[in-house]
């Protein structure tokens, strides 16, 4: 099983959700699946990227921190 | 055993150390034999880790039971023998895959552990090993991959690094360390061996003593990337040639038994020179050494990362060293082989790899120049790369690692090809692609680096794509490059390059590197352009 950390960007921000999944098509899925637990409508989003995957032995995680969006 | 362990009773060690303390990495070559008698399926799953002392990881997915395999090669320099025992192991093993690290080393793959043996004897015969390519030990030493016949080096470091090679070489005291570690040494006054990015470096320097000026070097220690970035920094010490195995060994010992352990994400040494900093880090050397001269003069005078194309003069007169592009560093076995005869025609046999992935073939005479450039391996293997071919470096991808998003080896090549096809500049720009956030491919230290992600919108299903990074480089002290805002689609990656590269070029002056460029201009004029592209180009975000 694998720990994925991804970045959900929209047109004013960037979401950070953090999958456990077996692959990555699942992890990607499960994505929307969290987004649409966790907001009453789920944000318009323009992409959701997978930046990283580890390897889940004894556990494991991911820093995730805020940076500016940068609006073009 | 010959030294106490002097963390062994902390109870906060991690697994990995705990497991290093029941069994040494290195025992690993004598549970080889029974392994490769009984195959696979007899390696208990707990024992896997313990071959990367033996050089050995398994490749994606482990359960198939393939490994790649590293050999260390001091310094990148090879004998004849030595290099046709490589293409044949390639050849006979590896489905004919001959690939160069950034570190000077060779790679294996699609190994099966019936075969091991075998190799492991081959690479003995010729005086080549595995031992410490991989694992928490030292690694492979990287060093000037002229050494010897370089104009531009303070001295020959051939014999310096042969010692300090053979003395850690299934050496058991310095087996079982925090986590890996690499050392670079080399006198060349080009940083051919990118000195900042090491755990331990020796680089050349000269100081006076007595009133005599004496050759030798200063230490740099705590470099590293992976996913932390640090550059090297300066011990206040000059090193003469003949103590830069005490040093090494010191500074092995310190980071040995200071190192950390509790944690393997902290547990590099450059996390350990970070805490105490370079003074007590020094007062510690000097506790194992003795009293070592304070710095003198640094000597070098640039960077060079490791490319030497085309034909130059030797120290030696009337002999030269020939630079050949090797296309992301992969080389098929039948290549390797006709390499290795056309050194042996024409040269001494010796043949050289670079860590910019490339290769050199010294020692060839004035009189056979033209002959060797004749010989057909080098339409391919050129010794005048296309600018972008030239200098591209890569990870190895999806095709063979665990953690990688995206394929990246022959993606590179290709946008590489792509480039070079429709643009050409006064300057090389190096890029460097990766596959995650590690830094297999040095991603940090490009003119641009391109690290992979898969993404998804909308209107699209998964695809992969790339982030871009400007302005890596390791001239005077260095500097990571700095992310620009933007995915990019990797079927468009080459297009948006070509169309960011073009308008570097309709903007530069003339000779101006990519780097003086970014200095003059700022980042954010390429950050502008690059959201022009992507305003155009049907790209992700």
């Amino acid at each position: 099983m694998f720990l994925y950390r991804f970045e959900v960007t929209t047109k004013t921000e960037i979401i950070y959700v953090v999958i456990a999944a077996n692959d990555d098509e699942q992890a990607f899925r499960l994505v929307e699946v969290e987004l649409e637990k966790h907001f009453l409508k789920v944000p318009d989003y323009t992409d959701i990227s997978l930046h990283e995957k580890k390897l889940i032995r004894r556990g494991g995680g991911f820093v995730v921190y805020s940076e500016p969006r940068y609006s073009s | 055993m010959a030294y106490e362990k002097v963390w062994a009773n902390n109870p906060n060690l991690n697994k990995t150390e705990l497991k290093k303390l029941r069994k040494d990495g290195l025992k690993i070559f004598e549970d080889i034999p029974y392994y490769a008698k009984h195959g696979f399926s007899s390696i208990p799953q707990e024992e896997w880790d313990l071959f990367k002392w033996a050089g050995l990881y398994l490749q994606r997915p482990k359960e198939a039971g393939y490994f790649m395999m590293r050999v260390c090669i001091p310094s990148g320099i090879l004998n004849n023998e030595q290099l046709e025992t490589l293409a044949g192991i390639a050849r006979d093993y590896g489905r004919g895959l001959f690939d160069i690290t950034t570190r000077q080393s060779v790679q294996f793959h699609w190994l099966q552990i019936e075969q091991i043996p075998d190799i492991f004897d081959r690479l003995k015969r010729v005086g080549l090993s595995t031992a410490g390519a991989c694992g928490d030990i030292t690694r492979n030493i990287v060093g000037n991959p002229l050494a010897g016949i370089d104009p531009d080096e303070l001295f020959d470091t051939r014999e310096i690094v042969r010692e300090v090679y053979e003395f850690f070489q299934h050496n058991e005291d310095f087996s079982n360390l925090p986590r890996k570690y690499k050392i670079s040494i080399s006198a060349n006054v080009y940083n051919t061996v990118n000195a900042e990015i090491h755990c331990l470096s020796f680089t050349p320097a000269k100081k006076v003593i007595d009133g005599k000026e004496v050759l030798g070097f200063h230490v740099k220690v705590g470099g590293g990337l992976s996913s932390a970035p640090y550059l090297a920094q300066t011990l206040d010490v000059f090193v003469t040639p003949d103590r830069v195995k005490d040093v090494a060994v010191a500074v092995t010992t310190i980071f040995r038994d200071y190192g950390y352990r509790e944690k393997r994400h902290r547990a590099r040494l450059k996390f350990l020179v970070a805490d105490w900093g370079v003074d007590k880090f020094k007062e510690k050397l000097i506790e194992l050494t003795g009293p070592l001269p304070s710095k003198g003069e640094d000597v070098q005078k640039g960077w060079n990362p490791g490319y030497f194309y085309g034909v130059h003069r030797q120290k030696q007169e009337g002999l030269n060293f020939i630079g050949f592009n090797v296309p992301v560093g992969r080389l098929s076995a039948d290549e390797v082989f006709e390499i290795a005869r056309i050194a042996r025609q024409y040269g001494n046999g010796e043949v050289r790899t670079c860590n910019s992935q490339n290769l050199i073939i010294p020692n060839i005479p004035d009189k056979y120049v033209d002959a060797v450039l004749q010989e057909k391996v080098f339409e391919r293997i050129s010794i005048r790369p296309n600018t972008f071919t030239g200098y591209s470096v890569s990870c190895t991808g999806t095709e063979f690692c665990n953690l990688a998003l995206v394929e990246t080896k022959e993606r590179m090549r290709r946008v590489a090809e792509y480039l070079d096809q429709h643009l050409e500049l006064d300057v090389p720009v190096r890029i460097h692609m990766v596959g995650c956030p590690n830094s297999c491919g040095q991603r940090q230290i490009g003119d641009i680096g391109l690290q992979g992600i898969k993404t998804k919108t909308k209107d699209r299903g998964m695809i992969e794509a790339f982030e871009i990074y400007v302005g890596g480089t390791l001239y005077n002290g260095g500097k990571y490059n700095q992310k620009l805002k933007g995915k990019v689609d990797a079927e468009r990656i080459s297009e948006v390059l070509l169309q960011l590269l073009t308008y570097f070029k309709e903007t530069k002056l003339p000779g101006e590197t990519f780097l003086a460029y970014l200095d003059r201009v700022g980042i954010e004029a390429l950050q502008t352009e690059l959201d022009s592209i992507l305003a155009q180009v049907s790209t992700v975000a």
